[in-house]
């Protein structure tokens, strides 16, 4: 049984460094990418195998979905500039093809030059080998497992990851979601959105399908964000989901975005820190300490916490797929 | 016993449709061949897995659930697939696919 | 022979070959960093060397016997949200560095290097992007 379990480490792994090499290899930038998303699932099954169900999800629903469609549609964006910079005048999406391949041209960047072969190669080949030597000789420890479960009751929750999120690490959190609203303010701060580079998809199929996804990822969303009080799950799961369903929505009708309202669109990017800090605050003031709960406060707050936080990372992944300010808001 | 016997027999099966439709992919000319070969071999390899797993599920709650993932992957796949040979049908292949 | 296979089966434990192969994909991704020039592919090989870190604390999160240290657990959550919030804005980055400058490609040196990358820094010299444009290297026709 154990070997076979040895075979399957093997052979995951294996597919992993595979496709990993596959996508840094290729001349073509949408296999590239196409490959870098079945890496990431391939991640998926690999954090399943280390008791990680929690990186799992987040790894399948964030790294290699919401990361796909954000390198796909930088594709797409970088293949209409080149378009527009060749024919020299301002190409609108939707495109009309002059032929019938002029847009499935594939982005390529040219192999390698052969003298950057022999220092790169030594280079990673030093890090790597140092890497896993220190690893190797790592002693054995128990890590902070042991803390953390004999501090599981006063945590609030049930569900230890989710207590080292939003218990006894929530300054990491916290400092989390700020990165993630200063990487929103960075890209917002290029400019306005301009079209998405896609074409609404004619028929019925799309609309229909998401007619019936949309709901149950809704559902789906606030179910994980529920469960992640006592089984794997959380915020950074069910805002990845919802966010994923809000992307759906936008590529279903690429041209006719709804005008987002200025500022109740701010206040559910900002909500998630903004209602950390003031929980943080409070935990000051009342003297438990910054980020700090009372015990019989905590699973209230942290829910609380958890929603803001859902709301904004949902929000701020969509807005992250659209890229630039919204059209029409004179802030 | 019976059920573990059942859960090996039917993943075992569904494994040889989802590696028909993979050498389907790897092997057929064009888009439209190989989303045939996809499509139709892993949605019936994904549900025979699904089947074989609910045999070892631990209450109702867990073969709906296993059933709506079923579903779910089914709506999700053809809508992909539709669109795939949409976009193929009005811009021509990718170029890297030929 | 049975006991070699338990030495090669205790050697081969998760604790052991998942932090292995997450040093060997920072190494693979360290590579591509440095050798591809299309910015896209050095976000790639960015976000492949920190899939590496993720694996090395998740693998050395398994060992021993009982269950997986959360606190690393809970970081490696951490790090992919903020791998996807500054991949987004990188992207971001490239998409306006190819519409101020017509190429995403980083140039791996002062323009009097003698690199194969030379038409696309010609490239950079009609900017003002007018129809006599030479036809950038990522349109080569099939």
């Amino acid at each position: 049984m154990n070997a076979l379990l040895v075979l399957f480490d093997l052979v995951l792994l294996a597919g992993i460094v595979g496709v990993a090499w596959r996508c840094l290899a290729s001349t073509d930038l949408f296999r590239a990418v196409v490959l870098f998303i079945t890496f990431g699932l391939l991640l998926a099954l690999a954090w399943v195998r280390l008791e990680a169900p929690d990186i799992a999800l987040a790894e399948a629903a964030i790294g290699a979905g919401i990361t796909g469609a954000l390198l796909l549609v930088t594709l797409e964006r970088l293949r209409s500039i080149m378009a527009e910079r060749r024919s020299g005048r301002p190409h609108t999406p939707p495109p009309d093809p002059a032929g019938p391949h002029a847009l499935l041209r594939a982005l390529h960047d040219p192999p390698p030059e052969r003298r950057t072969f022999i220092p790169a190669l030594t280079f990673a080949l030093v890090v790597g080998g140092l890497l896993a030597t220190a690893l190797w000789h790592q002693p054995q420890s128990v890590g902070l497992e042991p803390v953390v479960d004999a501090h599981m009751d006063v945590s609030g929750v049930d569900h230890p990851v989710t207590a080292v999120l939003l218990n006894f690490r929530a300054y990491d959190t916290f400092l989390e979601l700020a990165i993630v609203l200063i990487a929103l303010l960075g890209a917002w701060s290029l400019g306005r959105h301009d079209l998405i580079p896609a074409r609404p998809a004619p028929g019925p199929i799309l609309p229909g399908t998401l007619r019936l996804l949309v709901p149950v990822a809704i559902v789906t969303g606030v179910y994980v964000l529920w469960a992640g009080s006592h089984a794997p799950g959380g915020a950074f799961q069910a805002g990845a989901i919802l966010g994923a369903a809000g992307i759906l929505l936008v590529l279903a009708r690429p041209h006719q975005l709804p005008m987002a309202p200025g500022v109740p669109l701010r206040l559910g990017i900002t909500a998630g820190v903004a209602l950390f800090l003031l929980v943080g605050v409070y935990g000051l003031a009342a003297g438990h300490g910054f980020l700090g709960y009372a015990e019989a406060w905590a699973y209230p707050l942290i829910i609380l916490i958890e929603v803001a936080a859902t709301l904004s990372i949902a929000l701020t992944l969509v807005a992250l797929f659209v890229a630039g300010r919204p059209a029409g808001d004179d802030a | 016993m019976i059920a573990n016997t059942l859960t090996v027999i039917l993943i075992l099966a569904g494994l040889v449709f989802f590696a028909a439709g993979t050498a389907g992919m790897l092997r057929f000319p064009d888009v439209y061949s190989r989303l045939h070969a996809l499509t139709k071999a892993d949605n019936v390899g994904l549900g025979l897995v699904v089947l074989g797993l609910m045999f070892q599920a631990s209450g109702p709650s867990d073969i709906l659930k296993l059933l709506l993932i079923w579903l779910l992957v089914l709506a999700a796949g053809t809508t992909a697939a539709h669109m795939v040979a949409q976009r193929t049908w009005t811009h021509g292949e990718f170029e890297s696919d030929r | 022979m049975s006991g070699l296979a338990e030495t090669v089966v205790h050697t081969l434990a998760p604790g052991l070959l998942y932090p292995t192969g997450g040093a060997i994909l920072f190494a693979l991704g360290l590579y591509g960093l440095i050798r591809r020039h299309h910015l896209v592919l050095r976000i790639l090989a960015l976000n492949i060397m920190g899939s590496g870190v993720f694996m090395v604390l998740l693998g050395v999160a398994a060992r021993g016997e009982g269950p997986p240290d959360p606190v690393a657990q809970a970081l490696t959550l951490t790090g992919i949200v903020v791998a996807v919030s500054a991949t987004a804005f990188a992207l971001a980055l490239v998409v306006h560095l190819t519409r101020l400058t017509g190429h995403a490609v980083m140039l791996p040196g002062p323009p009097d290097d003698d690199a194969p990358v030379e038409d696309i820094s010609r490239e950079e010299h009609h900017a003002d992007g007018g129809p006599a444009d030479p036809p950038p290297d990522e349109d080569r026709p099939a």
